[in-house]
């Protein structure tokens, strides 16, 4: 069986939707201390994604604030 | 703010989630009734109940004359995020979120005008007894009292449907004391004895009873089945479906008419018994029209129609049957309960929220039956409940 007809007979199984997560692709380029300390910020539910995206953007990272919450709600691609 | 103050941010940081708690957004709803939920924050404590309604009015919330607010919740933050100006910031402070509801306001009753209106009521006569909701129903199908078959006969026959017939009446009780039952249907659906016409009536030689006495059993169970039923609900029903082997005779090879039938003659007797024994008058017998071979009834909101079954000749053209009686706006076509007998096994099918019943039997068996298809059907006698149009409960007992 092909591995595409495995995957569409898999209960688990979610099409591919959309680009990459800016989220991800932030997490992907920075290094591990800072990455630590961003995954530590995302979990804090003190911490307002407004802030996040503006300390990221000091960073030298890009990214909308839009990114952050869909990230941090998990409706974006990381979370399948 | 860098990354690790946010990582570190707590609420005693002054940085607290940007939401409120669900359902606790400052608010007014309005319903169609005119009726007004109305969520606010404060501080302290909130008054008594003369000062509600001020309260809410004191919001900009308009409340007519004849209604009043009611302080139905208060849920009390001591650190909440409030801002009390656009563009202040935000500060942690106590709240109280109170959830007020706008409504007509009650009117209070004179409990000493109510107790004198009391005491001038005049008796009424009593009402008859209620009704119960539920309808119980038990098959008696395929009798075919004085059958021969695998050494038994009808002596076997008649303590099954003795033992069933306890048994039901003993499931009834059960069943009453966990639902209303007004109820019971005494479905005759024909067949009851073994009789002289089929088979060109060869069936005779075999029977171990003569056609009266298959006719003076038949009569007594039947009796014993009212008797064991009339004590225990408001209403008792039989009706009665002629089978092909109540048919008295088939003189010339001819059938006879169709409510010639030794089963409407069984239960017509039974009647006119308990009309001399007095005492029944809660128990009805409903029996066939001239040359109809059914009967409709309702019980218990549900209209149940009974037919033997002979007349679709295959188990898998009861539906194809009904729906031709509908069409012919025959009074069994609004039924939502068909109940037949004829092919002596348990048989469900649902069609179009219409249910039809095949009840199995309590006879010796068929060898015929069983040379040919490997084996026969459970016997017992089938029980189910009902109430308005639906059914449940279904056991064979």
């Amino acid at each position: 069986m092909s591995s595409l007809l495995d995957n569409l007979a898999s209960p688990d199984y979610r099409p591919p939707r959309g680009p990459e997560c800016g989220m991800a692709l932030v997490l992907a380029a920075v290094d591990d201390k800072t990455r630590k300390t961003l995954l530590a910020a995302l979990d804090n539910p003190y911490a307002p994604s407004t802030k996040i995206a503006q300390a990221l953007a000091e960073l030298g990272h890009r990214t909308s604030v839009h990114v952050v919450q869909r990230h941090r709600r998990g409706e974006c691609r990381c979370h399948g | 703010m860098n990354l690790e103050d946010l990582a570190a941010a707590s609420p005693d940081g002054q940085v607290a989630p940007a939401s409120l708690p669900s359902g606790w957004a400052p608010s007014v709803v309005y319903d169609p009734s005119g009726r007004a939920e109305v969520v606010t924050l404060g501080v302290g404590q909130p008054g008594d109940e003369s000062t509600w309604t001020d309260e809410v009015r004191a919001l900009g919330v308009d409340i007519p004359p004849g209604w009043s607010a009611r302080l139905v919740e208060v849920r009390h933050d001591p650190k909440a995020w409030v801002r009390h100006h656009q563009g202040d910031d935000a500060t942690t402070e106590a709240v109280t979120r109170r959830r007020y509801v706008v409504e007509p306001t009650t009117t209070t009753l004179d409990l000493d005008e109510l107790v004198a209106a009391i005491g001038n009521k005049r008796p009424k006569a009593a009402p008859p007894v209620a009704l119960g909701g539920w309808g119980y129903i038990h098959c008696i199908a395929d009798w075919q009292v004085g059958k021969t078959a695998y050494d038994a006969g009808t002596d076997q026959t008649v303590h099954r449907i003795l033992d069933s017939l306890d048994a039901s009446v003993s499931r009834f009780k059960r069943e009453a004391k966990r639902r209303p039952i007004g109820t019971v249907v005494l479905a005759s659906l024909g067949d009851l004895c073994e009789g002289v016409a089929s088979q060109n009536g060869a069936v005779l030689l075999a029977s171990d009873l003569t056609v009266t006495e298959q006719l003076r059993v038949v009569r007594r169970l039947l009796l014993e089945h009212v008797k064991a039923f009339a004590p225990l609900a408001q209403r008792i029903v039989v009706p009665t479906a002629p089978g092909n082997h109540d048919e008295p005779h088939r003189v010339m090879g001819m059938k006879p008419r169709a409510h010639d039938s030794f089963a409407v003659e069984a239960s017509m007797q039974v009647a006119d018994a308990l009309d001399l024994a007095g005492g029944y008058d809660h128990v009805e017998f409903v029996t066939p029209d001239p040359d109809d071979l059914t009967v409709t009834i309702e019980a218990a909101g549900t209209i149940i129609g009974c037919a033997h079954g002979h007349q679709w000749r295959s188990p898998d053209r009861v539906h194809q049957w009904w729906a031709k009686m509908g069409h012919a706006r025959h009074r069994i076509g609004q039924a939502h309960l068909l109940l037949s007998g004829h092919f002596h096994h348990l048989r469900v099918v649902d069609d179009s929220g219409r249910t039809a019943i095949t009840a199995p039997t309590v006879d010796p068996g068929s060898p015929w039956f069983d040379q040919r298809n490997g084996g026969g059907p459970r016997h017992g006698v089938l029980t189910l409940l009902t109430r308005d149009g639906a059914w449940t409960g279904l056991e064979i007992l």
